[in-house]
């Protein structure tokens, strides 16, 4: 790989993070951590789910595949799903 | 151009057409797949002889649960030359929350007689209890390998479709326990096609393009026969999927494609004003769309408005704009506005029209409601009161049709056929009237709210409160029950909002709904997220919500929504049911 070493999971998880922060209209009880599950405790709906996948897209230039969305749980499942398709598009080109 | 009196004959004489075809797109960076006219008959040839092949007698129903566009269109059109009645189904789209996708699935097997499940590999592992459970069905086949038992050029033999024979099953989710599954010969879908197409003037050039989903009336009938019996260039699919993650594609696409004619429902325009971002139509040239139809929820003037003067620097005219009218049990479409007309609303008295008088008005707090145009030659359109006598114009009430495009009624149900099928006319529940002879819905019949002998819409009620900050739009019931300490009914409205112990947000659903409506809601209960009760198709459910506070269940956890409700928005054949499950920014029910 002669560019930039691929995000870690932290920096990914990072991102995330940093998305909530922007986006959420309500402020969860307990802060985003990696164990946030994205209904229950950010109460996420579809389209704001749409939104961030957008998002992570753009910022990490990927295309997530619509498989993502059938076993995601928690925010940490999103970071692992990213960092997992980023390592395969990186494979790839 | 003969005119075909069966799909499978439409799809015949297409062939001959070797520019024709349909196009798939699946992944944003996986290359457009096209499929002629030719090809795609060949191929569902094949999957009708493996039909065949499996023992599926004419007549017999097979489920189809089938995600990927050519799969689904070699399947539908396979089945037809097989003799056999498809049932599309739904995909599941989200592993969480399989239990009420697989009761709904459950049921509209049961209801369908199906004796064949065909699916993908993806989806397969999921339906492993659906066979112990719908006793009919004797296996659960993979498209794949299915179509593999048979030789590439292989066809169902000793097959002859008939105009009256059943075409598929168009099942209707309503909000109601049973699945309705509305019956539709090729005579119908024929009937209805040439209508339509006359209707969009389409010729051979004609090209278009659509993300809606093919189980739906809209993107099956609209976008898989009607191409093929009007034998047009053709049309490109996107998955539903793309177009909800990223909504500058489909504009991308259209202007790529130099497509002439797309549908989506209202709350579509909403998102794209809303999600997309100027960069991201760079080169974007939308002046060859001819036609922006939009049907299959209540259009609200003023989203359609915002779209047109937000996109008409990438050429978007708003004159493409096509209201429309239409539902399953008149196969798909019933009115259509004149072709090249601008976007039109009939403003109207808020009092006058609960009273069911569509009174013009110049106020400020008048009601728009988008004309939706005229039916189609051969096809009749009434509206009648309570007791099913015409009404004259401007006089709100049950819009009734008769005509070739309307259902055969509801597969093994005739209590319900006989309850919308009278002397050949259909009764749709919805309401409406008519100026000039176009026209205009304004709602439902079965969800009225009734106070002092006024007739209230519970989607206007719901709309209201959805325009207030902190409510999830879409996420509102609005429903009225029996009170006698009253002597009247109780109007409650429940609402989900991000914060549920915001007393003031009360106040301001109901002064809001006081300020538009005239009428003051008992009851406002705020729930959070994901309270409201829904199908297992993401329609929000007026009774059982009604039910729930009656008994004091409201918002006490029972009900929970899924992982990510994609399931439900790309769960059913009434696209209210995907605004709800959104929470979209604009639709109303």
């Amino acid at each position: 790989m002669t560019e930039a070493a691929s995000p870690t999971y932290e920096a990914v998880l990072a991102k995330i993070f940093a998305y909530f922060d922007e986006n959420l209209a309500e402020k969860p009880a307990t802060p985003v951590s990696e164990q946030s599950h994205l209904i229950q405790d950010l109460r996420l709906d579809s389209m704001q789910s749409f939104e961030m996948v957008s998002d992570l897209e753009d910022h990490f230039g990927i295309t997530m595949p619509m498989e993502l969305f059938q076993h995601v749980v928690t925010v940490g499942d999103v970071a692992r799903e990213v960092v997992k398709v980023i390592a395969q598009e990186r494979g790839e080109a | 151009m003969i005119r075909s009196e069966t799909l499978t004959q439409a799809l015949d004489a297409a062939t001959a057409r070797a520019d024709g075809g349909y196009s798939h797109l699946v992944q944003e960076k996986d290359p457009v797949k096209f499929f002629s006219y030719a090809e795609t008959a060949r191929r569902a040839r094949r999957f009708g002889a493996a039909l065949q092949a499996a023992g599926v007698r004419p007549g017999e129903r097979v489920g189809l649960i089938l995600p990927d566009s050519s799969e689904f269109v070699e399947a539908i059109y396979g089945a037809m030359y097989a003799g056999a009645i498809a049932v599309p189904v739904y995909p599941p789209m989200n592993l969480g929350q399989f239990e009420g996708y697989l009761a709904n699935t459950t049921h509209i097997l049961r209801q369908a007689g199906c004796s064949l499940v065909v699916t993908d590999g993806k989806v397969r592992p999921i339906l492993g209890r659906l066979m112990s459970n719908v006793p009919s069905v004797r296996a659960v086949e993979v498209y794949a390998s299915f179509v593999k038992q048979v030789d590439e050029r292989a066809a169902p033999i000793g097959v002859d479709v008939k105009p009256d024979d059943v075409a598929f099953l168009q099942f209707t989710s309503g909000s109601t326990s049973r699945p309705k599954g509305v019956t539709l010969t090729h005579a119908n879908l024929i009937a209805n096609v040439y209508a339509l197409g006359a209707g969009l003037n389409t010729s051979e050039d004609t090209y278009g393009l659509s993300w809606l989903p093919l189980y739906h009336d809209m993107g099956l009938i609209g976008f898989v026969f009607t191409p093929a019996v009007l034998q047009v260039r053709g049309v490109q699919f996107m998955s539903p999927l793309l177009f909800l993650k990223r909504p500058a594609l489909w504009l991308r696409q259209l202007s790529e494609r130099k497509a002439h004619v797309s549908f989506a429902p209202n709350f579509a325009y909403g998102l794209c004003t809303a999600r997309i971002k100027d960069h991201e139509l760079q080169g974007v040239d939308l002046s060859h769309l001819r036609v922006a139809g939009c049907g299959a929820e209540p259009i609200q003037y003023d989203t359609l408005n915002a779209f047109a003067e937000r996109f008409a620097a990438w050429g978007f005219r708003r004159t493409a704009f096509l209201p429309c009218y239409g539902m399953a049990e008149h196969s798909l479409a019933v009115t259509f506005v004149g072709l090249d007309e601008d976007l039109r609303a009939d403003k109207v008295d808020a009092d006058a029209l609960v009273h069911g008088e569509a009174k013009p008005s110049e106020a400020d707090d008048a009601l728009k409601v988008v004309c939706c145009g005229r039916t189609f030659p051969g096809h009749e359109l009434r509206i009648v009161d309570a007791e099913g006598n015409p009404l004259p114009e401007r006089r709100v009430g049950q819009i009734e049709l008769r005509g070739p495009s309307v259902m055969r009624g509801y597969w093994g149900d005739a209590e319900r056929t006989l309850q919308v099928l009278r002397d050949g006319w259909l009764a749709t529940g919805d309401l409406g009237y008519l100026v000039d002879g176009e026209l205009y819905v304004c709602g439902r019949i079965k969800d009225l709210i009734i106070i002092h002998g006024r007739n209230y819409y519970p989607q206007d009620l719901e709309w209201q409160a959805s325009q207030v900050e902190g409510v999830r739009k879409g996420n509102v019931v609005a429903f009225g029950i029996e009170d006698a300490s009253l002597g009247r009914e109780r109007v409650i409205v429940a609402a989900e909002v991000r914060t549920p112990h915001a007393d003031d947000l009360r106040d301001k659903i109901a002064a809001k709904i006081l300020e538009t409506l005239a009428l003051k809601p008992d009851e406002i209960v705020l729930l959070p997220p994901g309270s409201l009760p829904k199908t297992s198709s993401g329609k929000l459910q007026r009774n059982k919500t009604s039910e729930l506070y009656r008994d004091g269940q409201l918002g006490k956890g029972a009900v929970k929504a899924g992982t990510i409700d994609v399931i439900k928005h790309l769960a059913t054949s009434r696209w209210s049911y995907i605004r709800a499950a959104f929470g979209s920014r604009d639709a109303e029910d």
